[in-house]
């Protein structure tokens, strides 16, 4: 059995205007320690795909097990705690508490979470050691992703996903942010899965799924994937 | 202009909670500030028109001398003041039984000074008296009831034929003797111009003025003309008594007087209130209407026309609230009116009042709601449609005050410090809510004060209704308050909501990083409420001279800032669902 398994994901919305399937019969599998990219372009139903992994809504059909559990069973209660420990969650938009610290921020997530690591240590190997005490309006968009980053892997989460982690920000940014999540999948043994529609990020993953509306188009395996500075966009 | 009007009327629409908001403040605050000012002008009215239907006199002339007036004096001021204008009578106090008896001796349907005829008939014989109605201080008689009176050489015997109420004893207080020092009237007994002594004596004059109009409830211009007047009776012996010495009348309208003095206190603690209540919720309206106002201000509407939808939808909201608030300021203006029942005999509620505290209330609510709006329509409009198109920036986080007091914060809980970094940078919610909130602490302690002295009254029914009319506005000021706080926390804080929720964080935890913010401000607020609850209640007993802080129960003072918090969480927890059916995708939007 793979770490991570999805067999047969339908989603359906039902509105007034009929029934829309936004994901539709998804399969694929995903081991631990993998750099994944998911790739579609906007409405193919990413951010669906995103939602049901994340925990944060449920499939209208199939199953989706993350190391022996199936989440896609899950009550509400069950997500909010699945969230909570198993999953750690990288936003386009950083989403900080401005009226927190770096650090205080990062507490946020490990202060509800058992198994959580330091949330000083964190920062110092994301390479914020010094901007413990700074609130998010005293950072760049880098340090604040970089903090993002640090509060989803310091609850030593099950699997990592990240929304368009690089979305809000300017390309050598965007590659040291890229960098860094995929020493943390390799150097932490942890999947991430990195959701996008930057076709040039595919080069950089163990794994890219293709999707497109709604359905899985294909599923490339790289062997040899390139090391991200080579990577240009 | 007309997509224009369309997108107007869907902003209407849109903002319909935020439209309810301020109809509700407004309401509240106008009907509260125009029924406490209307009461001092209503009395004054009643105290006006009871004075011209019952021709209260102006002066009353007493003789000093034991014969009373001499026929030329009489002569004299029949000439100076008009032979209809006076009228004769006789009075004196005398101890029968122990009980210090008040006797009038005059033409007892006579035009001036008309007796009110409460119970029974007027005497239509020369055994048949009058009596005076029963009050705190004085006893009474029952109508047919025998009284012997002796004059010193006979004695007659009486029949009660009726119960009235003179208009000069209109308070129910007790009424000083004008022969016996520091003793009271027992009862008063009103002869109909028999020939009870053996020479007619004559040793008062009432004198009331041909023109009615000129009292206008102790005018300035009444108050000069009396004052004229006084001097110029050229008589010995004689005392001459106004209608500033008359305790029933001239008390009732200083202590109308003082009642609108306190009515200031509400005007400008509701006149605050609103105005902050107004400023949040359209800078929060404004600040989600950035992108409408930038594609305006792009497709080149004027500045005037665009923060005109918004000066329309604030004076609409006004309009809305203060016609309702008509209502309900009358009525509350009717209830402390009939408050003063307990110490005086009211004349009946004056309906053909204009409402001219109603108008000046709404009228100050209205062009403050018009200026805030304008001004932070002005504020946002000036910033260039580029900049308008891009999201609000979000309150930088800073450090606070306390957070240099290390023994203090770090024994705070995380979950604390940003509630206590929350509380003290958005300054001016922090101000409405407090302030609001001692507001409502000190309107429960006021009612709870009034209560507990209430009970120890006779006649409290009316005190009772006011002791709970307050508690019930102190109620809605905290509700519509907290309601409105919540709610622009609440939607200025989707995408936080949205993020602990991604987070794990579970119903209870989300709700209370909203919640725990509120509870702070109003914790202070209810605390601060006791110490200057106690300061306004000890000023309006010792102002109206009824009630002490002495009768005010022990427990009264834990129980009202409770009170107070349970009015917040209640309020607060309303708008529990709404937090709770946040959407998780909104941390994942764009910022827009």
């Amino acid at each position: 059995m793979s770490y991570l398994s999805l067999k047969n994901v339908t989603k359906e919305y039902k509105s007034e205007a009929g029934t829309f399937k936004a994901l539709d019969n998804v399969t694929f599998d995903l081991e631990n320690g993998e750099f994944v990219v998911i790739l579609g372009p906007s409405g193919a139903g990413k951010t669906t795909l995103l939602n049901l992994l994340g925990g944060m809504d449920n499939a209208t059909s199939g199953s989706i097990v993350l190391d022996d559990k199936d989440i896609s069973k899950f009550n509400k209660k069950d997500l909010t705690l699945y969230r909570r420990t198993d999953v750690g969650f990288v936003f386009q938009f950083y989403n900080l508490m401005p009226n927190l610290t770096a650090l205080e921020n990062v507490e946020l997530a490990t202060e509800i979470c058992k198994d959580a690591l330091s949330p000083t240590d964190i920062l110092k190997s994301v390479e914020l050691g010094d901007r413990l005490k700074n609130f998010p309006a005293q950072l760049s968009g880098g340090e604040q992703q970089r903090v993002s980053i640090a509060r989803a892997i310091a609850k030593n989460p099950k699997l990592l996903l990240c929304d368009e982690p690089t979305g809000a920000l300017d390309y050598i940014t965007g590659k040291t942010i890229l960098k860094l999540l995929y020493s943390v999948s390799k150097e932490q043994n942890k999947l991430v899965i990195v959701v996008t529609h930057n076709q040039a990020l595919k080069d950089m993953a163990d794994k890219v799924i293709h999707i497109k509306n709604g359905y899985i188009e294909k599923i490339d395996v790289n062997k040899k994937p390139k090391p991200i500075m080579e990577i240009e966009w | 202009m007309k997509a224009y009007l369309k997108s107007t009327g869907r902003m209407f629409k849109r903002q319909l909670t935020r439209f309810l908001t301020i109809v509700a403040i407004i309401f509240v605050s106008v009907g509260l500030m125009a029924g406490i000012g209307e009461v001092q002008n209503k009395i004054d009215f009643a105290i006006k028109d009871y004075y011209q239907s019952q021709n209260v006199p102006d002066l009353i002339i007493k003789s000093k001398k034991m014969t009373g007036f001499s026929p030329e004096e009489i002569s004299y001021l029949q000439y100076k003041f008009g032979t209809d204008n006076i009228q004769t009578s006789f009075s004196y106090d005398t101890k029968i039984d122990d009980e210090i008896i008040r006797i009038y001796n005059y033409e007892l349907n006579s035009n001036i000074n008309k007796l009110e005829l409460l119970e029974g008939n007027f005497p239509t014989s020369d055994l048949e008296v009058l009596v005076e109605r029963k009050t705190d201080g004085i006893k009474s008689y029952e109508v047919g009831d025998k009284i012997n009176l002796s004059n010193g050489f006979i004695e007659k015997q009486y029949t009660v034929s009726g119960i009235v109420r003179n208009p000069l004893i209109i308070h129910k207080v007790k009424e000083p003797s004008t022969s016996f020092e520091n003793e009271h009237i027992d009862k008063i007994i009103y002869l109909n111009n028999t020939s009870f002594m053996p020479i007619k004596i004559t040793n008062d004059v009432y004198v009331s003025l041909a023109d009615r109009e000129i009292f206008n409830s102790y005018s300035k211009t009444y108050k000069t003309q009396i004052e004229e007047l006084k001097s110029s009776i050229e008589l010995s012996d004689v005392v001459v008594l106004s209608l500033y010495e008359n305790f029933g009348l001239y008390s009732m309208h200083e202590f109308a007087g003082k009642v609108g003095k306190i009515a200031i206190i509400f005007v400008i603690f509701f006149l605050l209130v609103t105005a902050l209540v107004v400023f949040s919720t359209m800078t929060r309206l404004l600040d989600e209407e950035r992108s409408q106002i930038a594609c305006l201000k792009t497709l080149g509407y004027s500045d005037v026309s665009i923060v005109g939808r918004y000066q329309i939808f604030i004076s609409l909201a006004s309009i809305i609230g203060g016609l309702m608030a008509l209502a309900v300021g009358n009525g509350i203006t009717k209830l402390l009116y009939s408050a003063f029942d307990i110490q005086y005999a009211m004349p009946p509620f004056p309906k053909s009042v204009p409402f001219f505290y109603f108008l000046l209330s709404f009228l100050i609510i209205l062009t403050s709601a018009l200026v805030v709006t304008t001004l932070s329509g002005l504020k946002l409009i000036k910033n260039k449609p580029a900049v308008l198109l891009t999201p609000k920036a979000p309150h930088a986080g800073k450090k606070v005050l306390m957070e240099r007091i290390p023994f203090v914060w770090n024994s705070l809980s995380f979950k604390y410090k940003s509630s206590f970094r929350n509380v003290f940078l958005f300054k001016s919610r922090f101000f409405m809510t407090v302030v609001s909130i001692i507001g409502s602490t000190v309107l429960v302690l006021s009612g709870l004060g009034l209560l507990d002295n209430a009970l120890k009254t006779e006649n409290s029914d009316s005190l009772i209704m006011i002791a709970a009319v307050l508690i019930v506005f102190a109620g809605l000021l905290c509700a519509l308050v907290i309601y409105n706080i919540t709610n622009i926390n609440i939607s200025e804080r989707n995408r936080e909501i949205a993020t602990l929720m991604v987070l794990g964080y579970s119903d209870k935890e989300v709700s209370g990083y909203i919640f725990r913010e509120i509870y702070i401000m109003s914790f202070i607020g209810a605390i601060l409420g006791v110490p200057l609850g106690l300061g306004f209640l000890e000023f309006v007993f010792n102002f109206i001279s009824f009630g002490s802080i002495s009768n005010v129960n022990w427990w009264t003072w834990i129980i009202t800032p409770v009170i107070t918090i349970i009015f917040t969480t209640i309020s607060s927890m309303l708008l529990y669902k709404k937090i709770v059916k946040t959407n998780m995708n909104e941390s994942l939007k764009t910022l827009d």
